[in-house]
């Protein structure tokens, strides 16, 4: 027969010799590497469940010199986090045993029936269970923290008070409220004055046709009485059976100021641009339509003179404008360097 | 020559070298037409308000670029007038600039007959002239 290779801690809590033995033997039956520990009262069993023998998994006789029934199973429940408990038990008791699997109990088993494939099945099943329910709640708290430990302020409102529900700690550390002030504020509180009519309106659109997404940029203001541009995201969800809406705030004001130290190059580039065009072009053109009067006349026109000294204005002043783009070019590239 | 109707070249220009340029130009190639020239568009217009007749053909090179009244200006300001309505007056915008926009902005002008760039060769002189100086 395949022993199962699985390495468990069990802790048999039961004063019953006889069954025991029984217990130990199915148990060897099936498992090859378990440790088996053996306790006969509530008081010592609880010595074994707090020292550090890790156990995986108790078998517990709901009958013990110390304690029994009810108080025993939820006794033992509440010094044993998440370890799974079966409890044995005889025919006569199956009511109460029912009655404490409601408790959180893993699973019962009869002790006139057991037997190691029971035994067996109902431990791994137990592990299992556990396992599954320990994976809920650890997605659980991977979403909760996808809430507080998000970089990005997120908080959820009721739409209908303002007040704010749940913030997380990116928002707190944002505005500069703890979580209680947060609490006993509504949405206007973080709202310049001028800014609270657009806020009603804005709600109540996007309440009515329940927008979920970009909801546009806000100016928001903080503790410290500093005024934010944020971009708004929100989206209903239902929150403790309640629909509210979650909001979450990307602060935009560097982003904003950046653009616009951009815009504002872009305006000086295409002054340079500009001048390139209209300015430039201006000499230059007037120096090859010179050219074109030159090769019309006769290289012995009277002007000649004349028209060369054009051409030479002409050549300094285009000079000029050169050297101008030039050092325009090059504060551009000042400006640049200083705002990084 | 015996051309039938007056014909008149107006420069309107802020650079005296072109007026010096394509006077001289003109005067080579088409010794019979008249020219005149105007710093910027206002002059142009006072010049118009005092020698426009009916019975004379108009070709106004146009500058863009002129203190006072630049080329849109002048060209709003004869847009409002009514002697634009007589087919005698044909425009060419005559710029340095290589800008699109501004050959869009001065096509957007029905009246604008087309749009040149500087400097204007003989070959480009001739081109624009000729079909009305022959008309």
């Amino acid at each position: 027969m395949i022993k199962d290779s699985l390495s468990l801690s069990i802790l048999i809590i039961e004063d019953n010799l006889g069954d025991f033995v029984l217990l130990e033997d199915h148990l060897l039956e099936k498992f090859e590497a378990i440790r088996i520990f053996h306790e006969e009262s509530f008081e010592s069993a609880l010595v074994t469940i707090k020292s550090d023998k890790k156990i995986d998994i108790i078998l517990l006789d709901l009958v013990l010199p110390d304690l029994h029934g009810e108080v025993l199973a939820e006794k033992i429940q509440q010094n044993t986090s998440d370890i799974p408990i079966i409890i044995l038990t005889g025919y006569t008791d199956i009511d109460l045993a029912r009655k404490i699997l409601s408790l959180g109990v893993s699973d019962f088993l009869i002790k006139d029936e057991i037997n190691p494939e029971i035994l067996y099945k109902t431990i791994i099943y137990s592990l299992e269970r556990k396992s599954y329910i320990r994976g809920l709640n650890k997605t659980k708290k991977t979403y909760q923290d996808l809430f507080n430990l998000s970089p990005q302020p997120m908080w959820l409102y009721d739409t209908s008070s303002l007040f704010f529900l749940d913030v997380n700690q990116a928002a707190i550390v944002k505005y500069g409220y703890t979580l209680e002030e947060f609490r006993s504020m509504t949405l206007k509180d973080i709202r310049p004055k001028n800014q609270i009519r657009y806020l009603e309106d804005s709600v109540n659109e996007h309440g009515l046709k329940g927008v979920n997404g970009f909801a546009g940029v806000f100016v928001h203001r903080l503790r410290s009485g500093k005024n934010i541009y944020v971009e708004i995201y929100s989206s209903d969800i239902e929150y403790n059976d309640k629909w509210v809406r979650l909001v979450l705030a990307n602060d935009v004001t560097d982003k904003l100021e950046y653009t616009k130290k951009i815009e504002e190059q872009n305006v000086k580039l295409k002054d340079i641009a500009w001048t390139q065009s209209h300015v430039v072009r201006a000499p230059l053109s007037r120096i090859l339509g010179i050219i074109n009067l030159i090769e019309l006349e006769s290289f012995n026109s009277e002007d000649l003179p004349y028209l060369i000294n054009q051409l030479k204005l002409s050549g300094n002043e285009m000079d000029v404008i050169v050297r101008n783009i030039v050092s325009e070019a090059k504060l551009l590239n000042l400006n640049g360097l200083e705002s990084e | 020559m015996g051309w039938r109707v007056n014909k008149h070249v107006l420069l309107i220009d802020d650079d005296p070298i072109f007026h010096v340029i394509f006077t001289r130009m003109i005067n080579k190639v088409y010794p019979g037409l008249s020219v005149s020239s105007s710093l910027h568009g206002k002059l142009a217009l006072e010049f118009l308000n005092r020698n426009y007749s009916i019975e004379n053909q108009y070709i106004v090179l146009l500058d863009i670029n002129m203190p006072v009244y630049n080329g849109w200006q002048f060209l709003d300001a004869i847009k409002k007038k009514g002697i634009i309505r007589n087919n005698n007056i044909t425009i060419f915008v005559v710029t340095s600039s290589t800008d699109l926009d501004d050959i869009k902005r001065a096509k957007a002008y029905g009246f604008v007959k087309d749009t040149l760039s500087k400097p204007l060769s003989v070959n480009s002189l001739n081109s624009v002239l000729q079909p009305l100086v022959n008309e």
